[in-house]
């Protein structure tokens, strides 16, 4: 819906604006992207069961984004790969996110539990 | 019992009604109809969540475009070694199209000297200008020449460079050669040529990767530079302390070699380019 169009118009924008990302910088904002795409769908998430809370969210996006760049670096710096802890966890999330988001979709309001059974 | 029904809505049960509490109160959509729709301050949490994923969505298309706009010029970078290829093509095209045009040139050569010696066969003044001509080619360095001089031969050393060696001392340089020619001119060298290259004002020693490139033509290891010039001042202006074999000894020691040796006869070949001026004009001051 409305977030595909939002996606579409950031990568027409992205497309044309003249900034570059000089290429020793683009590992670090490809983790940061992946923080925030689990952040993303955590608020969806909490946006459809109405628990949505906008300090979490905004808070959780840049502190997420910017520790997973973080670690990268150091893991650059001492020369182990600690970007894959980052990429671990937010894959995991992302993925344990998208379930809910699906059941809640087929099954509707009364899939309420986060413990429930996850396929 | 119609009273009961008419207000129900408002109470949970009837006997709030019987009670009269204070009554519920009245949602936004609950109003009368003069009154203003009031808008409640700020956004609803509704609205709020739609917005923050908007934003966020729109932010990550952003990251994604810039990324992808840095690798897509990463993968143009690779394709430089395609360009390389043709690259190297158009060099060897090059050299080619190059000797032949020094063989045209050194014909061309031929014909004027042909010319100029009729011509001047006859006359007194003519021939006296022919040979000031051809003296001043000789000095230019356009005919070839031969005298006593020296020979020296340089080669990269057989060894190979360990881990912690710097590898340029194992390599011959064209600073080497630039110096060492440096030298011999300062000795009293007439005539110098390195591998029948012959060395003259324009020319050029050019490090192109591993080898040296000499009036543009690509030279390989073992380097043999030809003087002539008087032998022996020639070859004490290499040894002496602090000259050109000194300066040479960190290399001589991880095994570049390095021989000079005194010749009778030294035949040094002409040289085969251009010394054509199109800036400098000829003026008196």
């Amino acid at each position: 819906m409305w977030i595909v169009g939002a996606i579409l118009i950031g990568i027409i924008i992205g497309v044309i604006l003249p900034i570059n990302i000089p290429m020793a910088y683009a590992k670090y904002v490809s983790v940061s992207l992946l923080a925030g795409m689990d952040s993303v769908l955590g608020a969806f998430r909490a946006g459809m069961k109405h628990k949505f809370n906008f300090m979490i969210f905004s808070s959780g996006f840049i502190v997420n984004a910017l520790l997973a760049a973080f670690l990268t670096l150091l893991g650059d710096r001492l020369g182990v790969d600690l970007y894959i802890a980052a990429i671990v966890v937010f894959g995991g999330r992302i993925f344990q996110n998208l379930t809910m988001i699906r059941r809640y979709l087929i099954i509707g309001k009364s899939a309420e539990s986060e413990e429930g059974e996850k396929e | 019992m119609s009273e009961k029904l008419k207000y129900n809505y408002l109470y949970d049960n009837e006997e709030d009604w019987f009670e009269e509490k204070t009554p519920p109160k009245k949602s936004v959509d609950d109003r009368q109809p003069d009154e203003p729709r009031k808008k409640k301050p700020g956004m609803t949490s509704e609205e709020l969540w739609k917005w923050s994923i908007f934003t966020a969505c729109l932010l990550m298309g952003i990251m994604i475009a810039l990324l992808f706009k840095t690798y897509k010029k990463e993968g143009e970078v690779a394709t430089i070694y395609g360009q390389r290829k043709d690259l190297a093509e158009m060099v060897k095209y090059l050299q080619t199209e190059r000797n032949r045009l020094q063989t045209d040139l050194a014909k061309a050569r031929d014909i004027i000297k042909n010319y100029e010696s009729k011509a001047s066969s006859g006359s007194n003044q003519l021939s006296a200008l022919a040979e000031q001509l051809n003296l001043v080619r000789q000095e230019a360095g356009l005919t070839a020449v031969k005298g006593p001089g020296i020979m020296i031969t340089l080669d990269d050393s057989p060894r190979k460079p360990g881990p912690t060696d710097d590898p340029n001392f194992y390599i011959v340089h064209d600073i080497d050669l630039m110096a060492l020619v440096n030298e011999l001119w300062a000795s009293g060298a007439e005539a110098i040529s390195i591998n029948d290259q012959r060395v003259v004002m324009n020319t050029a020693i050019r490090c192109v990767g591993p080898t040296i490139t000499v009036n543009t033509v690509r030279l390989t290891p073992p380097y043999i530079v030809k003087a002539i010039g008087p032998s022996s001042d020639l070859e004490t202006g290499l040894r002496y302390t602090g000259g050109f074999l000194d300066s040479m000894a960190p290399n001589i020691d991880r095994g570049v070699k390095i021989k000079i040796e005194k010749v009778n006869e030294i035949k040094i070949s002409e040289f085969k380019g251009s010394l054509v001026n199109r800036y400098a004009k000829t003026y008196k001051p």
